[in-house]
């Protein structure tokens, strides 16, 4: 998944319907933390680019957007 | 994976079978328990295939009979950020915390940023008391490794599975939003007085009053999809404090619940027939305000808890572990 997507997945408010508890939750962390802090976004990209790298339930979650 | 009422003597025989258990019951029976591959947490409220009930006399005993393997820790509130830490790839993790620990509120508060939380389910619950010892009982968890019981930290149960299970870890939330108020907290916390609405920065405990919110009904966040509650605990007119079961986030936009007229009748549309090897909790709220006594809610038994955990802490909702999926 291309950063730009990612990005759209952080700064966006859509719901994960049909993704897991852990993706959603997940998700609603780093939107929160670059809500209270946009220039942490880079870190947070990054944050979510290695959790889907490490969990493959997460990288199926969010391909299936 | 089964779930069983057992008297104490069963639940010992059971354990000296070497079998991984996760034990919800009275305080006074988890302690007379030999030692063994369990995890136990007090409460004598129970969700039975029979209905909700107050049990004295057994043990709330889910036996994990397809675990390959396990171990237990306790971790002192320092530790919880290495809770996954000892994770066993591809298995799920078990955690009990008593309720107005220090474990409980630092989990509560900081428990998204742990590293690893979200690789494996994370479920668990949150021990107490019969109502009546509330502030004069310490709710307890016990380690059964060592048979050690604590009222600080939280013991942990990593459990191993068969290779390509795919455990299942979800909550079921009856309640739903109204739509015609937004609260946002300037700070998060488990306490608040003040609250915004249409932009505007007011005290909650007079919002509350004036709106005819009922506090035994939840406020409702939405985290990408996932309705996640935090309750109402007090509110002191005086003062002007209202505390909450869980933390309320800054910035995160809150609705109050509608009307709920009948738990029970709601639980059991949204489980239908499954449930039956499952393992779950419920809240205590649910169990008090929704007159759960008596009440069937489907084939979901388990513990009746004074907070839930799927990951993060929960407020008023079930949470449900398939090992079989």
């Amino acid at each position: 998944m291309n950063e730009s997507r990612l990005k759209a997945l952080i700064t966006g408010t859509d719901d994960l319907s049909g993704a897991s508890l852990a993706s959603r939750i997940f998700l609603n962390r780093l939107r929160i933390e670059v809500r209270h802090k946009p220039a942490s976004l880079p870190d947070k990209l990054a944050e979510l680019a290695a959790f889907m790298a490490k969990n493959p339930f997460a990288a199926e979650d969010f391909a299936r957007l | 994976m089964q779930n069983e009422l057992l008297t104490p003597a069963q639940t010992a025989a059971r354990i000296a079978t070497g079998a991984v258990l996760s034990i919800a019951g009275p305080d006074a029976l988890l302690a007379t328990l030999p030692k063994g591959n369990w995890i136990g947490g007090t409460t004598i409220y129970m969700l039975t295939e029979d209905g909700g009930a107050e049990v004295e006399d057994r043990l709330f005993c889910s036996t994990l009979d397809s675990a390959t393997t396990a171990s237990i820790r306790h971790l002192a509130p320092d530790d919880l950020p290495a809770l996954a830490g000892g994770q066993i790839p591809g298995g799920i993790t078990l955690m009990m915390i008593p309720a107005f620990s220090q474990a409980h509120s630092r989990f509560a508060l900081d428990g998204t940023g742990y590293p690893g939380l979200f690789d494996q389910p994370l479920m668990g619950w949150i021990t107490g008391v019969p109502l009546g010892q509330i502030g004069r009982t310490a709710p307890a968890i016990y380690d059964g490794r060592t048979g050690q019981r604590h009222t600080e930290g939280a013991v942990v149960l990593h459990v191993g599975l068969p290779e390509g299970r795919r455990p299942a870890l979800d909550i079921v939330n009856i309640f739903a939003p109204r739509d015609d108020l937004t609260l946002t907290f300037p700070e998060t916390g488990f306490s608040a007085r003040e609250v915004t609405v249409d932009g505007t920065t007011r005290p909650l405990a007079s919002l509350l009053a004036e709106r005819g919110i009922d506090t035994r009904l939840p406020l409702i966040a939405n985290y990408a999809g996932a309705a996640i509650n935090v309750s109402f605990e007090s509110v002191d007119p005086a003062t002007g404090d209202v505390s909450f079961y869980a933390p309320v986030i800054a910035g995160v936009e809150y609705r109050p619940a509608r009307a709920m007229p009948d738990y029970a009748a709601a639980f059991a549309e949204r489980l239908g027939q499954g449930g039956a090897g499952t393992l779950s909790c419920n809240c205590i709220l649910n169990y008090l305000h929704g007159a759960m006594a008596g009440q069937r809610t489907g084939r979901f038994t388990g513990p009746v808890t004074f907070g839930e955990i799927a990951y993060i802490l929960l407020n008023q909702t079930l949470v449900t572990l398939d090992l079989a999926a």
